[in-house]
């Protein structure tokens, strides 16, 4: 399954938990309307880390990439190119 | 699913189409400005005068309001913090140093942010000021440079978070001008020592792009200014009702002639630590009355922040939303001060949680959790009092501070309990039970939420302890 795929259905199954039924495009900012919050933003990165074979350092990170499926995805590509 | 219609107190203002569309009209900027004024005047809110003239310039010129908005907080800080009787000259070269400080700090570490001062600017920033505050208490208060470099020490606390979060924000090269963004430390719309809305790359993410956004984000202010007029009076009716007439509640004594008299828990503890305690029943309405003040008064508080801030065009999330819907200790924390856990998280819940046990999911959020609402809540609540260290010593504060450090310990625990549980679970729990059991830890745990530093674990420990089971003191 591409990285993409697997990190809608993680976020849409963050989101389905906290009783949000709302559908999400790849492009909408879920951190900051409220969607998700910094503690759903470190289960992505351990979802990341786990299963993306995705491993972010203290000094690359910043919370902002997370905003949206097509941001993590642009973090994820960045740092592989 | 959401209920097709559901009965509001205040309307959902930003969905009225004709409403939107008068907004963007100069008539209609100028009369919700007017409007958002008189609320604020009718809540006696301080600088009642000066927001809404701020506001109304950034009304009618949104392209330049980050200028404004700089403009109008260097007036604030310069009328409101600097221009009380009494202002040294050396507070006003307190004020300058620290901003030539920020300015160099910011601005180096945008030039340079791999050299190593900057890999973790936050952490350096917080030791070099500890260690500022640790150097100015051991010198005696007299002479001009000391006196200058402990306003400076004082000033740098209110300021330090602001700080941090621009040093955080070191990547991103905003189109602000240094100085612009110095002046969004402490903005207009008013803030604790913590920052609101968060630093100024959060508030370019958040800013109002075209009219219509402008419309809907001015009206989404003043709905929430008015739903925290509404608290205002309920916590006055409250206030009137449970602890009889005092401050704004007085106004009230008319209507609600009669009060349940529960004493004020500061008061009831007092009273047990004298050894003449009320009723144990007492002294649980007392509890319960201080978690329900204490609730109401940061909703109001925030509410007033978010919603100027969201008429000067940023649409910042609410600080306080809904708490009574947690059904876990964490989802509580999280609803009822975001901005302060947003801090937490930012400075010190992320840093570790990426350095510290990766092999390890449990340990690694554990230990994140409980360095940020342990460690870090603590550490806040220190530099936020490091004021009284010239009236009673940097010993005597970290010593009365033990008692908000235990109950930082408890809650830091708590709530990484309350996260490890939350991370296994496939849907969010509901019920009256789970919010109940929140609610109910957190109004015990806020007896130990004091900074009377008087009083030690053992004058809190006895006093909670009495709450169950007869405990003489």
């Amino acid at each position: 399954m591409q990285k993409r795929e697997k990190l809608r259905r993680f976020v849409g199954d963050i989101l389905i938990r906290k009783g949000d039924n709302e559908p999400f495009a790849d492009n909408d900012s879920l951190l900051l309307t409220g969607r998700i919050d910094s503690l759903n933003v470190l289960e992505i990165v351990t979802f990341m880390e786990k299963e993306l074979q995705f491993n972010l350092s203290e000094q690359a990170f910043d919370p902002s990439c997370f905003d949206s499926i097509d941001s993590m995805v642009e973090l994820i590509e960045g740092s592989t190119t | 699913m959401e209920p097709a219609f559901r009965p509001r107190i205040i309307p959902r203002l930003e969905t009225w189409p004709w409403l939107v569309r008068l907004v963007q009209t100069w008539f209609g900027k100028v009369a919700l400005t007017a409007v958002f004024g008189g609320i604020l005047t009718l809540n006696q809110y301080p600088r009642a005068l000066v927001i809404p003239i701020a506001l109304l310039a950034i009304s009618l010129w949104p392209q330049h309001r980050r200028l404004l908005v700089a403009f109008a907080t260097f007036y604030s800080l310069l009328v409101f913090t600097l221009g009380v009787n009494g202002t040294s000259n050396q507070q006003y070269l307190a004020v300058i140093l620290f901003f030539v400080f920020a300015g160099i700090c910011t601005y180096q570490a945008q030039l340079r942010p791999n050299a190593w001062i900057f890999r973790r600017p936050v952490r350096n920033l917080l030791v070099f000021y500890c260690a500022l505050v640790v150097i100015v208490s051991c010198l005696p208060f007299n002479g001009f440079t000391v006196a200058t470099l402990s306003l400076f020490v004082l000033f740098g606390g209110k300021y330090i978070w602001f700080l941090g979060y621009a040093l955080l924000d070191r990547r991103r090269k905003g189109p602000q001008p240094l100085l612009v963004r110095l002046f969004h430390f402490q903005p207009f719309w008013g803030s604790t020592n913590v920052p609101y809305p968060k630093g100024e790359s959060y508030l370019a993410r958040i800013e109002a792009r075209t009219d219509q956004d402008l419309a809907v984000t001015q009206l989404k202010g003043l709905k929430l200014v008015l739903w925290a007029s509404v608290l205002k009076v309920l916590l006055a009716l409250f206030e009137q009702l449970v602890h009889g007439p005092s401050g704004t509640s007085g106004c009230f004594s008319r209507w609600l002639p009669g009060s349940f008299a529960v004493p004020r828990m500061q008061m009831a503890i007092a009273v047990y630590l004298a050894r003449q305690p009320f009723p144990r029943g007492l002294c649980w309405l007392s509890v319960m009355a201080n978690f329900c003040s204490i609730l109401l008064n940061i909703s109001i508080m925030g509410h007033f922040i978010i919603g100027i801030c969201r008429m000067a065009g940023f649409n910042a999330l609410r600080n306080t939303y809904n708490p009574l819907a947690s059904t876990t200790i964490a989802d509580f924390y999280n609803r009822v001060y975001y901005y302060f856990k947003e801090l937490l998280v930012d400075f010190f819940f992320y840093p570790t949680y990426l350095r510290y046990f990766k092999d390890r999911p449990r340990l690694r959020l554990f230990f994140a959790t409980l360095a940020a609402a342990g460690f870090g809540n603590l550490l806040y609540h220190i530099l936020a009092s490091i004021g009284v260290v010239s009236q009673i010593g940097l010993w005597r504060l970290i010593v009365g501070f033990h008692v908000y450090a235990i109950y930082a310990m408890i809650l830091g625990l708590a709530i990484a309990i309350s996260q490890i549980r939350s991370m296994g679970r496939a849907q969010a729990r509901s019920g009256l039970v789970g919010t109940l059991g929140v609610l109910f830890f957190y109004s015990l745990i806020m007896v130990l939420d004091s900074h009377n530093l008087n009083w030690s674990i053992a004058d809190y420990g006895s006093f909670l302890l009495n709450l169950f089971v007869p405990f003489p003191r």
